[in-house]
């Protein structure tokens, strides 16, 4: 049975792409690995800059850091249980996971966990700005990739 | 060496970015130190200006070392200040005692009795009460929601620090977002919220001194320069109109940028309901805090002119202490003292270039050879405070310019007062970019929001409101008597 | 026969069929006075007899020393009047022996043989300070691993430093390699070596590496090329996810594979390109696999290395893939491949004489080979020790949180 790895970030959720890879791995009778890559230098940068411009106390601050780490597990958490969900009703074998990292690093680690014979990218082609942070992964993620990508461009 | 000597290193961690960047971040700082140190010594050296005196000269070397300090803040922003306080009377500006007194000016104080007001109202949970109270009052529909998730910070900056008010706010609205099963980035009324919520504590910290320590910081400038003052009802009278406009437009372009498609909030409200019933019956505790708070923002108002802010401030500080109702663990979790470090240089620095003659001599250089009418050179001193605040810290951005905006009201004779309002009160108006103001910052990281659509609307929004501030000092302050 | 013939003129196939067959001694061998040496060596520290070697083209081999299981393919050594082959009876090819460092029979201040503390392989000095593994004394030994589960004292730091000194000073090792086993602790054992690696550190400006097992958490990864390691292998050995589990009990069962994974790859951004090793044995699973882990691997910047799989004498692995040489070489040339399409060099295992490397690889495509005499095949390439510092040093931040945070 093949393996396909679908990686999603904190920046670039889409659920079209997910349809996409789920009937893809339907079609190709191939198992769906989904990882959900949280980016942990938004949180960080915003900490640092927010000690330092918005004078918040030590308590208040951590309060907030906490609530925040939190929601963005949630939220990783809550996209990809729909996706299982989703997998369920259409017959295809999928697990999911969630890491904190670096995109490339932890995309071209999962292809090895995974032995992935193929990895599927979402992206955006209208948002000017996520293409900047975007692209340049999936550049990376191009050259240096050890099997076929797919990148999906949604809207 | 034996292995039970062996002690575990640091933690430590290895800086992954490419060499010539690592090199960079490394010497970065000394790059700045060094440059500070060369445009000191050359300022210095160079021959003194026609206008300005020698005592001028050096309290502008000082400052220019400050200025690359503060926006650059490899070391911290309150280190900065420190470095003016000694700085200063080394180079025979002021005397040192003189220079040492000015940290004890009373904004600093002042500033240090708010923070501490406001960390009672956090710790006691009565901050999360009244918001909890409010928006659920609001929580009809959505419309109403989105009024109430912008006019209850708006409301709560009156009585508290901005930021501390967006990272209170925080969690209220991540519950009502998922009750509403909002998708982050997807949905535009979870981005309507968050944004409502980040614009209405900024537009809010506008309109008195406790919203903003910025401002009362540049009162306290103002003060220990020329002498002049504002009072704590006479700035929210004058702010107050452009504070209820703002609060308006936000609120319409948000609901025109975000259209929702949201028609029914019913699960918002019973989510908001079970937050408040988990804090239980208001303590007695809660309801002292508050009476304290009532009585001390009554006394700013009708016995401001008589006794002094800060004076007013310290002791409902004691109260609270006399009161039992804060202990001196919870302010340190909860205040930063960096702050008061921070205000006192800078208040040191901007009386010791007043005093020197250097801020007006910078404000003729700068802007009145050219710039004829005093109108437009408020309007551009407003327009550079709007745009440095997206990118620098607030208090740095009044520290920085008030001093030369003084200097430059004296050599048009406008009233001292407009260029308070003008550099402080568009210091609080970034609305663009997450760094530019902490409420941004705290909104930007719930990941609901999409940053490129905040950065336009935000600028549209500062744009608005650089307008409504102009429009208002032309129609209404002559009304109240402040006028040019 | 014409087959025969091609493997002995290849120095890279014989050096893969020496490396999985090894070599019996004529009765000429056994007169020359390198074997003798070794096997002295061997007996003194009662390991079975390995020989150090260099066949035509610089290719360096250690080989075991052993009887023919395979009668129609066995590989002799001969002596004749000073100058040794080896033959498989069909033909032979001229080899140099490297004699044994003289080190080995030296003897450290606390009375014992260095030989018995670090033992060389091409210029990598092999240290294990410490036989405990949790794998072993949990019962969940690696199926290809012949270390025995017994309780030997822990080598003691002024004995090590001793050893790695005479090393050294005899110019026998560059590499001061350090190899240890499984702690079920949030550094995978990795603690236990930093006291040597700093000694090591402080008194040699030697390079040093390490061979150990993932730790739990990648802040280890980091502090373990702030302690001083300048290069690291956590050893996958095998890419199939099944028959890892398989091969490997205890690493599947106590590290996990995904570990592997995740702190390879962190590995690979912390230290110098390249300096990041694996193994995939060749022969534990099906040749596809390994290509796929050999482009997996690499894709995030860690070289693979390719020991071949020699079944052990308790033949617990009898499963295994019996290839050819001529079926093993497309491998290495596929990792000569990977490796130049991700940029990254295998310098760092050159001379590491008991796998086959890139640096073999080329001659399997028959490329004319040049004979030279051990110690300048050292000398060829050598890592910079002071750019190799001086990027450690830019690297490395505290994280402790007395730095100011800045208000």
């Amino acid at each position: 049975m093949k393996k396909f790895l679908l990686v999603l970030s904190t920046t670039e959720q889409s659920n079209e792409v997910v349809g996409y890879a789920l009937s893809l791995a339907k079609d190709k009778d191939a198992a769906l690995f989904v990882l959900f890559i949280l980016d942990s230098n938004v949180p960080a940068t915003i900490f640092e800059k927010l000690t330092n411009i918005g004078f918040i106390g030590d308590k208040p601050g951590s309060e907030l850091k906490e609530a925040i780490s939190n929601e963005y597990a949630d939220q990783a958490h809550q996209f990809l249980n729909d996706i299982k969900e989703e997998a369920d009703t259409k017959g295809v074998s999928c697990k999911t996971f969630i890491e904190q990292g670096d995109f490339t690093d932890k995309a071209l680690a999962a292809i090895a966990r995974f032995a992935a014979d193929m990895i599927i990218l979402n992206r955006s082609r209208k948002s000017v700005f996520s293409r900047l942070l975007i692209g340049s992964k999936i550049d990376r993620l191009l050259r240096k990739a050890p099997c076929e990508i797919k990148i999906f461009e949604g809207d | 060496m034996s292995q039970q000597d062996y002690k575990e290193d640091r933690r430590v961690v290895v800086d992954t970015r490419p060499i010539p960047l690592v090199i960079l971040a490394k010497s970065y700082r000394f790059i700045i130190f060094l440059v500070a140190a060369v445009l000191f010594v050359v300022i210095i050296a160079l021959p003194t200006p026609a206008g300005l005196g020698v005592a001028g000269q050096r309290a502008l070397a000082a400052f220019v070392v400050c200025l690359i300090l503060w926006v650059t803040r490899v070391i911290p922003l309150a280190v900065t200040s420190l470095l003016a306080i000694v700085l200063i009377p080394l180079l025979g500006i002021l005397d040192s005692s003189e220079a040492f007194s000015l940290f004890g000016n009373q904004a600093v104080f002042f500033i240090l009795g708010a923070f501490i007001l406001a960390a009672a109202l956090m710790k006691s949970g009565l901050s999360s009460r009244m918001a909890l109270l409010f928006l659920r009052r609001f929580g009809s529909t959505p419309r109403s929601l989105l009024i109430g998730a912008m006019l209850v910070p708006a409301l709560l900056s009156f009585l508290m620090p901005e930021h501390a008010v967006a990272a209170m706010m925080f969690p209220i609205i991540l519950e009502v977002v998922h009750s509403l099963k909002l998708k982050p980035l997807k949905d535009n009324y979870g981005q309507a919220l968050f944004l409502s919520m980040a614009w209405g504590a900024a537009i809010g910290g506008v309109a008195t001194f406790l919203g903003g320590a910025r401002n009362a910081l540049a009162v306290g400038i103002l003060k220990q320069s020329t002498g002049q003052f504002i009072g704590f009802f006479e700035w929210t009278i004058a702010v107050l109109p452009l504070v209820i406009v703002m609060l308006v437009i936000a609120h319409l372009i948000i609901g025109r940028f975000f259209p929702s498609q949201i028609t029914d909030v019913k699960d918002a409200v019973v989510a908001l309901e079970n937050k408040n019933k988990k804090l239980g019956k208001m303590s007695l505790e809660e309801r002292l805090i508050g009476l304290v708070m009532i009585l001390t923002i009554l006394a700013w108002v009708f016995l401001g002119g008589r006794y002094e802010l800060a004076t007013i401030a310290i002791l409902a500080v004691v109260a609270l202490f006399a009161l039992q109702l804060v202990e001196w663990k919870d302010l340190e979790e909860y205040v930063n003292w960096g702050i008061i470090l921070m205000y006192g240089g800078a208040i040191t620095l901007g009386f010791a270039l007043e005093k020197s003659g250097a801020a007006s001599w910078l404000a003729k250089v700068t802007i009145t050879s050219w710039a004829k009418s005093p109108f437009l050179v408020v309007a551009l001193l407003a327009l550079v405070s709007l745009l440095f605040t997206e990118g620098m810290s607030n208090a740095a951005v009044v520290a920085m310019l008030l001093p030369v905006g003084l200097g430059i009201g004296k050599q048009y004779g406008i009233d001292l007062r407009i260029m308070v309002f003008a550099i402080a009160v568009p210091a609080g108006l970034g609305f663009g970019l997450p760094m530019g103001n902490p409420p941004n910052a705290i909104a930007y990281s719930s990941g609901y929001i999409n940053p490129r659509k905040m950065l336009t609307i935000g600028l549209i929004l500062d744009l608005v409101a650089w307008s409504v501030f102009l429009i208002m000092i032309k129609i209404y302050w002559p009304l109240i008597n402040i006028k040019f | 026969m014409q087959k025969k013939a091609a493997i002995i003129e290849n120095p890279a196939l014989l050096k893969l069929e020496l490396l999985s067959k090894g070599v019996r001694l004529d009765k000429s061998a056994l007169k020359s006075e390198e074997i003798a040496q070794a096997l002295e060596i061997g007996n003194r520290v009662s390991v079975p007899l390995e020989l150090d070697m260099i066949l035509p083209g610089n290719v360096l081999v250690n080989i075991a020393v052993q009887e023919c299981l395979d009668k129609d393919s066995c590989y002799v050594l001969k002596n004749d009047n000073g100058e040794f082959y080896i033959t498989n009876g069909v033909a032979k090819t001229r080899v140099w022996i490297v004699p044994p460092p003289k080190f080995y029979n030296q003897t450290t201040s606390s009375g014992a043989l260095l030989a018995k503390i670090g033992r060389t392989y091409g210029n990598y000095l092999l240290i294990t300070p410490s036989g405990a593994c949790e794998f072993l004394s949990r019962d969940m030994a690696c199926k290809y691993c012949d270390v025995e589960a017994k309780q030997t004292p822990d080598k003691s730091i002024d004995d090590v430093l001793e050893t790695v000194e005479a090393a050294l000073k005899e110019g026998a090792a560059e590499y001061i390699c350090f190899n240890i086993g499984y702690a079920d602790s949030e550094d995978g054992g990795i603690k236990q070596l930093l006291p040597y690696i700093k000694a090591v550190k402080d008194s040699f400006n030697a390079l040093i590496c390490i061979q150990a097992q993932p730790p739990a958490s990648d802040e280890w990864v980091d502090m373990t090329y702030a302690a001083g390691v300048d290069s690291l292998a956590y050893n996958l050995e095998v890419f199939d996810p099944e028959i890892f589990g398989l091969i490997a009990p205890g690493k599947k069962r106590l590290v996990g594979r995904d570990r592997y994974f995740k702190a390879l790859a962190r590995a690979a951004k912390v230290f110098p390109s390249g300096a990041v090793v694996s193994n995939l044995i060749i022969g534990l699973e099906p040749v596809e696999s390994t290509l796929k882990g050999i482009d997996a691997l690499a894709a995030f910047g860690v070289v693979p290395t390719l020991p071949l799989f020699r079944p052990l004498p308790n033949g617990e692995l009898t499963s295994y893939v019996k290839l050819s040489p001529e079926a093993i070489a497309p491998i290495f040339i596929h990792l000569e491949a990977a490796l130049n399409k991700n940029k990254l060099s295998s310098s760092w295992i050159n001379h590491f004489n008991i796998v086959v490397n890139a640096i073999d690889a080329h001659l399997f495509g028959g490329q004319t080979p040049v004979k030279k005499n051990w110690p300048s095949i050292f000398s060829a390439k050598k890592h910079n020790k002071l750019a190799l510092n001086l990027r450690r040093r830019l690297r490395v931040r505290a994280t402790d949180n007395n730095e100011p945070t800045g208000l």
